[in-house]
């Protein structure tokens, strides 16, 4: 779906998505991490979650080289910049805000691992001041596994000025497979000066929860809501009956305890929020 | 310090535990959390405290007066015994349980968003995640309340705001969100 295509989308009152008002602050999520960190599986329980409780939210997915579990698998409005030329990428994202500062709606950008596009922009056009300026708030989840090689990019979120002031630090946990421990794993990323000095500079710390059978949800292209309910799609092994369940209680449990750590005015504005906000529900 | 203050100070001593060690350690430790955060922030001297030990009576194993300098050793002493209760603690809580993660795993709940600073005034009135029906388990989002020492093991007090947690200082906040993630991270791996 294109850009202008999109603007029938918008903030309809009888869609049931939340529409705000005008000057209601807008969040734009940038997921950003080394390759196979599990951004996009980060980016897509966002958006699920999200879009589950009302939110109207648009989904970037600047990540080409990714096909087989891109946003796009699951989630067919995504937008995709015309080609994976920089200079594309580039002009397309700034399309791409542009359209959230004057159409007032939230965002979720999955970008490819290392890709420097947001960055470059950040550098340039000191982005996060000047989208605050439009009261669009951009908050930074830099999601890392174990590996101190995946504390390079916070570095270099930082030196480009991405950094500040709402950034997540997204702890994978499903990535640890092995019998070892989580704390013990991930011991070197969480001591390592540049995760210390991001959480002395406001940095959230969250843990992202795994879930043995992702890889088999993933490769369905189910949503977590299809796979807890057992649906597959034509010509698809069904899920066995205890992935099943693994799958209910991460989505049930696990993953709504994992946003219960976020600061709300961090998340995409939902429709439950919204109505309390107007003294809709008790 | 007066006498009657004195009186209460060695009552409070009799029959207290750290055999062996001097009157001055264990009045040091009993008093560890009102006296650390003073003697961080520089509010008393090590003479100044010494001199007002010395006038409460309290004594080295010598009968002697303390000396500042005394007064400072066995500080860092006090400092660097509690700092290895606190890891031998610790290292007993991290046990490891063979099994999947648990379904009733639930992580501590972070604190309140900061308000937004450059964009006007921030957005409000939606109430916290925290605080909706997004799946919450009721009674699992109290936050711990976690001690840190105010000094380093050799019993130098840290800079104002600073604490000593794995083996370096920090600020408070820093440390706060580092322990909460280390036991989160230890209960997530009782369910391993």
């Amino acid at each position: 779906m294109d850009l202008p295509s999109m603007e029938t989308m918008m903030l309809d009152p009888a869609s049931g998505l939340t529409a705000g008002t005008a000057d209601e602050v807008r969040i734009a999520t940038i997921v950003d991490g080394r390759g196979r960190a599990g951004k996009t599986t980060v980016a897509n329980v966002l958006v699920q979650f999200c879009r589950e409780r009302g939110a109207n939210l648009r989904v970037w997915n600047a990540d080409r080289q990714n096909e087989t579990h891109s946003l796009s698998v699951f989630h067919r409005d995504a937008v995709r910049p015309p080609s994976d030329d920089p200079d594309d990428k580039g002009a397309w994202l700034e399309e791409s805000f542009d359209a959230q500062v004057r159409e007032r709606f939230d965002s979720v950008l999955d970008l490819a691992g290392g890709d420097p596009l947001v960055r470059l922009l950040a550098r340039e056009t000191e982005l996060v001041a000047t989208l605050e300026q439009h009261r669009v708030r951009l908050v930074l989840w830099q999601v890392l596994g174990p590996d101190v090689a995946d504390l390079d990019y916070l570095k270099l979120s930082m030196e480009a000025g991405l950094f500040a002031p709402a950034t997540l630090l997204v702890l994978n946990a499903g990535l640890v497979r092995s019998k070892r421990s989580i704390e013990a794993v991930f011991a070197e990323v969480t001591g390592h000066k540049v995760f210390v000095d991001a959480v002395a500079q406001g940095a959230q710390v969250v843990w992202f929860p795994g879930l043995v059978c992702m890889k088999g949800v993933a490769e369905r292209g189910l949503t977590f809501a299809e796979a807890k309910r057992g649906i597959v799609k034509p010509g698809q092994q069904r899920f066995v009956l205890f992935d099943q369940t693994r799958v209910e209680i991460f989505w049930e449990k696990h993953i709504p305890a994992f946003f219960a750590q976020i600061p709300a005015d961090w998340l995409p504005r939902m429709a439950d929020r919204a109505a309390r906000s107007r003294g809709g529900i008790q | 310090m007066s006498d009657e203050t004195l009186t209460k100070v060695l009552a409070g001593l009799q029959g207290r535990r750290f055999r062996g060690r001097s009157d001055l350690y264990r009045w040091l430790r009993a008093n560890y959390k009102r006296l650390a955060p003073r003697l961080a922030q520089d509010q008393v001297s090590w003479g100044v405290l010494a001199q007002e030990i010395a006038a409460a009576g309290l004594k080295n194993r010598k009968g002697a007066s303390p000396s500042a300098d005394s007064v400072r050793r066995i500080w860092g002493t006090v400092c660097r015994d509690l700092a290895r209760e606190a890891a031998a603690k610790a290292q007993r809580r991290t046990r490891k349980y063979p099994s999947r993660i648990s379904p009733n795993w639930w992580p501590q709940v972070v604190e309140p968003p900061r308000p937004m600073t450059s964009a006007g005034p921030p957005v409000l009135s939606s109430p916290s995640v925290n605080e909706s029906s997004l799946g919450g388990v009721p009674g699992r989002q109290s936050s711990e309340v976690v001690e840190f020492p105010t000094v380093d093991p050799s019993g130098a007090p840290l800079a104002e705001g600073h604490v000593f947690y794995r083996g370096q200082s920090m600020l408070r906040r820093v440390a706060e969100q580092l322990a909460r993630i280390d036991r989160q991270a230890r209960e997530m791996d009782r369910f391993k």
